[in-house]
Order: structure tokens, then C-alpha cells, then sequence
């Protein structure tokens, strides 16, 4: 935790966005309404950022650099109005270049980020397909894997099926 | 005396039948419980490996476990039923419910020829904590009792 009163920093929530963020910060957030939001707030913003991404992997596309940085500003003017008393210029642009830092990182990703639909697929695959799912992410047409026409939840089991096959080598 | 004959030859045919006659194999069915500890990381998904004897063991049915997130039978291949060697994967629906330290996730049950237990042994292929990295973890398989038996 870096602030005074323990709420977790950007780069700490994003941490916790991707499953990576200490206990203690997790533990944190559960509790603390504010922090909660932000969460939300910046789940919202690396959709958007992974949503401008998705044509083009490897490069940063000029919509997604938008994207970050209208992201970064709205989120900096937010984190000034509420922290005003303790934060000053200085610390709002360190939020804003963590938000950045954080955004670009989850964008420069992908392979980590998505699951693997491969032969070396496995049931964490199938997991990652089930929470971007849900979580409303756009789904890439490759996906498709019963090849309905449309990403959804059979397209989840297909995957987690040829995960447990017996029949795959080094299953 | 040819009366004698074909009385001696009737007695020698049924003890000779009755001594062909095969034994009833024993048959029970046991149930399995597998479990997966990922210590201080939650668990989210996890895949494993179960080994038995297929000469042996079939088995007859995969439920889900007692941990909350788990408690829906797992992916697993109808042909690991009967091959030695099934494959059992399942994640949470919601990453709230991936819980910490050693949790049951699923239960095997098995048919076992003879009356001795079940070899079977486990290996993890994967686990992840919510958000999909992979963490560390330990399965296990371990027998919970007879459920009933036949034959004998």
C-alpha cells in the first residue's frame, strides 16, 4: 500500500485487475467501497483499451493511444477532485503515468492475457475464455470454436472438453 | 452292473461340473476424492491427471467436489473411463468463489475388481488463481470408503 489512509495505489488495482495483487491488497478493496469503484472504473478502461488493440497485436494503434490517454485524464482529474487534501500536482501525475504504465502493460500482453486455443490448450484456457466472457470483453472471431457463428459459453466447454481429452499427447 | 456304471459316471460328471464352476469375482465400488491445496493462492481452475489400474478399475462415475467453487463435476472424457488414465479440469464461474489451502474438488467412483484397494495416483497438470496465472499446487487422491460391493 502506498497512501497514507492504505488505499492501493493504480498500479497496485490494476495489479489486482489480473489477479497478480497482494492479499492484503485484496483483502482491502473487499472492504473499502471507493477503492472498489475505482476497480471497476479501470476494468472499464482496459476493455476499451484492449477492445482499440485487438486489430492490430504488436503495435499500439493510434484509437488505443486515445483511448489510454482520455482514459489517464478523466481518471487524473477524478483522482485530484477526491484526494485533494493529500495529493498534490505531483502525485497525480504519478497515478496518471502508473494508469499508463499499467494500460500499456495489459495492452503488450496478449499472449498471457488470452487463452491459448492450440493443442496446448488447457482447462486455465478455457477459464480465461469463461472470464472475458463474462466479463463482456469482445470475443475474436477465432474463438469460434464450434463454429456456431458466435462466441459463447459452448464455445467455453468445446475448449475445456479438448483440454481433458484423453487422447492428447502429454494430457 | 451297467446300471452301477451309468450311476458312477453321473456322480463323477456333476463333481467334475461343479468343480469347473467359476468363481464370482468380487466386485466393489469405492469412491475417490480428489483433492488440490494451493496454499495461500486462491484456485480458480486447476487440471489433473488420475492413473489406475485398468485391468482392474473402472470408473463408473465423476462428481464434483465440496468446495464451493468446485461443486459441478469437472471436464473430464468419457474414455478415461475405462482406458487407466482420466483427465479432470474444472474453474470457477465466479472468481469469488476460489477458495484457499487444500479443498476437495472432485470424486471419482470407481468399480474395483477384488476386494484390495485401488492403486491410483494423481498428478497436476495445472492450476490457476483468479485472473488466470498459473500457481503452484499439490494433488492429491485419496480412497473415501466403500460404497458397496457384489459378488462373493
Amino acid at each position: 500500500m502506498s497512501d497514507q489512509d492504505q488505499h492501493p495505489d493504480l498500479a497496485e488495482l490494476e495489479a489486482l485487475r489480473t489477479g497478480e495483487a497482494a492479499a492484503e491488497t485484496e483483502t482491502h478493496v473487499r472492504d473499502c467501497a471507493e477503492c472498489r469503484a475505482l476497480l471497476e472504473e479501470l476494468g472499464a478502461l482496459g476493455a476499451r483499451v484492449a477492445a482499440a488493440a485487438a486489430p492490430r497485436a504488436g503495435l499500439l494503434p493510434p484509437e488505443a493511444d486515445r483511448a489510454v490517454l482520455a482514459g489517464i485524464a478523466g481518471r487524473a482529474a477524478q483522482i485530484r477532485a477526491r484526494r485533494r487534501p493529500r495529493l498534490g500536482w505531483a502525485a497525480a501525475a504519478a497515478a496518471a503515468a502508473a494508469l499508463l504504465a499499467a494500460g500499456l502493460w495489459a495492452f503488450a500482453r496478449p499472449a498471457s492475457d488470452g487463452p491459448r486455443l492450440g493443442a496446448t490448450a488447457d482447462i486455465v484456457d478455457a477459464y480465461l475464455m469463461d472470464r472475458a466472457l463474462r466479463a463482456g470483453r469482445p470475443a475474436p472471431k477465432a474463438w469460434d470454436l464450434n463454429r456456431d457463428g458466435r462466441v459463447d459459453r459452448l464455445d467455453v466447454e468445446a475448449l475445456a472438453r479438448k483440454a481433458v481429452r484423453v487422447s492428447r499427447e502429454g494430457a | 452292473m451297467r446300471r452301477l456304471a451309468l450311476l458312477a459316471a453321473a456322480v463323477i460328471g456333476a463333481a467334475l461340473a461343479g468343480e469347473q464352476k467359476p468363481e464370482p469375482p468380487t466386485v466393489s465400488f469405492r469412491a475417490m476424492d480428489v483433492s488440490v491445496d494451493s496454499g495461500e493462492a486462491a484456485l480458480a481452475a486447476y487440471q489433473v491427471e488420475v492413473s489406475y489400474d485398468a485391468k482392474k478399475v473402472k470408473v463408473v462415475g465423476v462428481e464434483g467436489g465440496q468446495a464451493e467453487g468446485f461443486r459441478e463435476a469437472p471436464y473430464f472424457d468419457e474414455a478415461g473411463k475405462q482406458g487407466g488414465r482420466i483427465v479432470l479440469g474444472a474453474f470457477v464461474a465466479d472468481d469469488k468463489l476460489a477458495g484457499k489451502g487444500a479443498q476437495r474438488v472432485a470424486r471419482l467412483h470407481l468399480q474395483v475388481e477384488g476386494a484390495a484397494l485401488p492403486e491410483c495416483s494423481v498428478k497436476l497438470v495445472t492450476a490457476a488463481r483468479p485472473g488466470g496465472k498459473r500457481v503452484k499446487a499439490a494433488a492429491e487422491v485419496k480412497d473415501s470408503g466403500a460404497v458397496g460391493e457384489k459378488g462373493n
